[in-house]
């Protein structure tokens, strides 16, 4: 165990070395510079601009500012929003997209288990059959469709919920709604397939023969088996939520990460989408590298086969 | 026993005795090849059938209905300014006054050629790669995965972003984003069908005869595991096709005036309050066609491998 945790986080480590090396140099082989999109700007103040953030310096030499700064967890300041760190806007905006992305996940992770084992336990009668098409439909309707819907149902027709913004309870229902969505959807047919997998299985014969009720196989034998495949699928989750999560912030003007990102994209602000990316990337590899982790303490069959 | 057969009312004369003769050795049917059998299988499934005439008329839309609608997809006409759905302009117009019906067509061609684009690119790559890192195993075999080991775990965002920011925005570089991120999940599963495959005894024999380790790949190996690559280029369409639909959606992906179904949505999305039918009628099409290729994918999966099926 103790190997298997070392070599994931000498994998983890080259991961994040390798997105920041490999953000950095491909951003500033962009043609054009960050100010070449504002209004004319005289060439001397274009000039003093370049130098005052270091970027008239030789790309090495900025490349090693950049990482020992990264080192002590230093992203530098936004070209585009002056004097603002990139530090600060993180830290300002990145707790309402993680509430946001745990709110739905606490949403998606019960709901879609809970309708998984419905659909098999009720195998082949109606319920079975809307599960199975909600699942279906829910993989297949892009996100942007699901909030527009959502909130044009929800809350212009029937006025249930707030149009947009960010101020309260009753403005999370319908982002979070939309965000669990997909996450529900594709959970519902996993688990599904999962329990019926599992049903198969010698230990759900041997409990069958033991003479256990149909209740007891259910709870104690294929549910807790059929769960663990669905571990290491949360790594790959949790990207999903948070690329959802851009356009939820979008439609439903929420004051996230993600509008930063989208428009520091778009704007060339260097430091900005540096420092997202490499933000952004981490957090990926670090929700993997615990997930992993957990799934090899949850199931001791992985630990021997690694 | 004896008894039982004198008192039957079976005779030896009722038994006619087989000729013998030259033509024991025809096959009565004709011998059905894999495909044959699996389109035999796939003809019976109506879901697969119905998926399939519906892809088939959007492909044959995108082709043809640009060609044959009077209003070209950018021409503008300010005079007809989001109008709804008409007998002139069946989909609408949009704010620009451009017709939409022309517009979702020529997007649909944007989108399908990404979706396919998207799935084969990364599906060659993935299997070459795959196939080379697990049949010579040993180093090649050690360095191929180890880059995989680091490169899925950096988020498809961070390498989608950065690509369309270094090759600019179109449909080019958004099939090499994801081609670029999509490999490896290809390249795992073919190296893993590669090990189980290459002691075989028909990889063995085609070794004793002298084919070189290339041949063995295309013609011993890749035959079996193309079914599975099939089917799993079914599902890596409609996921490039709602790639697309996300990157143009976040202004990462194609721009105006050229077009593609996520750019029609996300320019609908900003005025569906006003007029609904902008963001719907474009929302729809790609829903049910994203659907179509789930649920023929999964039709498909199950012609090929009854045993799959639950």
């Amino acid at each position: 165990m103790k190997k298997y945790i070392l070599q994931r986080v000498v994998i983890s480590l080259v991961t994040v070395w390798l997105i920041a090396t490999c953000s950095f140099f491909l951003i500033h082989a962009l043609p054009g510079d960050p100010f070449s999109t504002e209004r004319i700007m005289s060439v001397e103040t274009k000039e003093k601009m370049l130098a005052y953030y270091g970027l008239d310096r030789p790309i090495l030499e900025q490349y090693g500012t950049f990482m020992k700064n990264l080192l002590h967890g230093d992203f530098g300041y936004s070209l585009k929003n002056p004097g603002q760190s990139v530090n600060g806007i993180i830290a300002e905006k990145f707790p309402v997209s993680a509430m946001l992305g745990i709110m739905s996940w606490l949403v998606s992770l019960p709901l879609g288990l809970l309708f998984g084992i419905l659909a098999a336990r009720k195998h082949g009668t109606a319920v079975d059959y809307g599960l199975v098409a909600f699942s279906v439909l829910g993989v297949s309707v892009p996100v942007f469709i699901v909030a527009s819907l959502f909130q044009y149902l929800f809350a212009i027709k029937l006025g249930w919920f707030p149009v947009s913004r960010w101020r309260g309870w009753s403005y999370t229902v319908l982002p979070v709604l939309t965000l669990s969505f997909g996450s529900i959807a594709g959970r519902t047919r996993s688990m599904r397939t999962l329990m019926f997998e599992v049903m198969s299985e010698d230990y759900v014969k041997t409990a069958k023969a033991k003479g256990l009720s149909a209740r007891e196989i259910v709870w104690r034998h294929q549910i807790r088996n059929a769960i663990i495949p669905m571990i290491p699928t949360m790594g790959m989750e949790i990207v999903g939520i948070l690329m959802g999560s851009f356009v939820v912030e979008n439609i439903f003007s929420i004051p996230g990460i993600g509008a930063y990102f989208v428009t520091s994209v778009q704007s060339l602000d260097y430091s900005m989408t540096l420092g997202l990316t490499v933000f952004l990337g981490i957090f990926v590899v670090v929700a993997n590298f615990l997930v992993d982790l957990i799934y090899g303490l949850v199931d001791p069959r992985i630990r021997v086969a690694k | 026993m004896n008894e039982e057969v004198k008192n039957s009312c079976v005779s030896a004369s009722d038994f006619v005795r087989v000729d013998r003769g030259m033509d024991s050795d025809v096959i009565a049917r004709p011998s059905i090849s894999y495909w044959k059998d699996v389109w035999r299988r796939l003809k019976t499934d109506k879901v697969a059938i119905i998926c399939m005439v519906y892809l088939l008329i959007v492909i044959a839309m995108a082709v043809l209905a640009p060609l044959l609608s009077q209003y070209s997809y950018d021409s503008t006409n300010l005079s007809h300014l989001n109008e709804g759905p008409s007998a002139a302009h069946w989909f609408g117009t949009d704010q620009a006054g451009r017709d939409l019906w022309a517009r979702i067509w020529v997007g649909a061609r944007i989108s399908l050629l990404i979706g396919f684009g998207g799935a084969v690119v990364p599906m060659i790559v993935g299997t070459l790669i795959g196939g080379i890192s697990g049949y010579f195993g040993g180093w090649v075999d050690m360095v191929i995965m180890r880059i995989i080991d680091v490169g899925a775990c950096i988020p498809d965002l961070v390498y989608i972003t950065l690509i369309m920011l270094f090759l600019g925005a179109g449909p080019g570089s958004i099939v090499i984003a994801i081609a670029i991120s999509g490999w490896m999940g290809t390249a795992r599963s073919v190296r893993g069908r590669m090990l189980q495959f290459k002691n075989r005894e028909f990889v063995l024999a085609s070794r004793t005869l002298g084919g070189s380790g290339l041949h063995q790949i295309f013609s011993s190996i890749l035959p079996n595991i193309l079914g599975q690559q099939v089917v799993s280029l079914t599902s890596m369409i409609p996921a490039a096709i709602f790639m697309e639909a996300y990157l143009s959606f976040i202004g990462l992906g194609v721009a105006s005036p050229m077009t593609s179904w996520g750019q029609l949505a996300q320019t609908g999305q900003k005025v569906f309050r006003q007029y609904p039918y902008q963001l719907f009628i474009p929302g729809v099409i790609i829903s049910v066609t994203i659907l179509a290729f789930y649920l023929f994918g999964n039709s498909l999966r199950d012609a090929m491998d009854p045993h799959l099926r639950n």
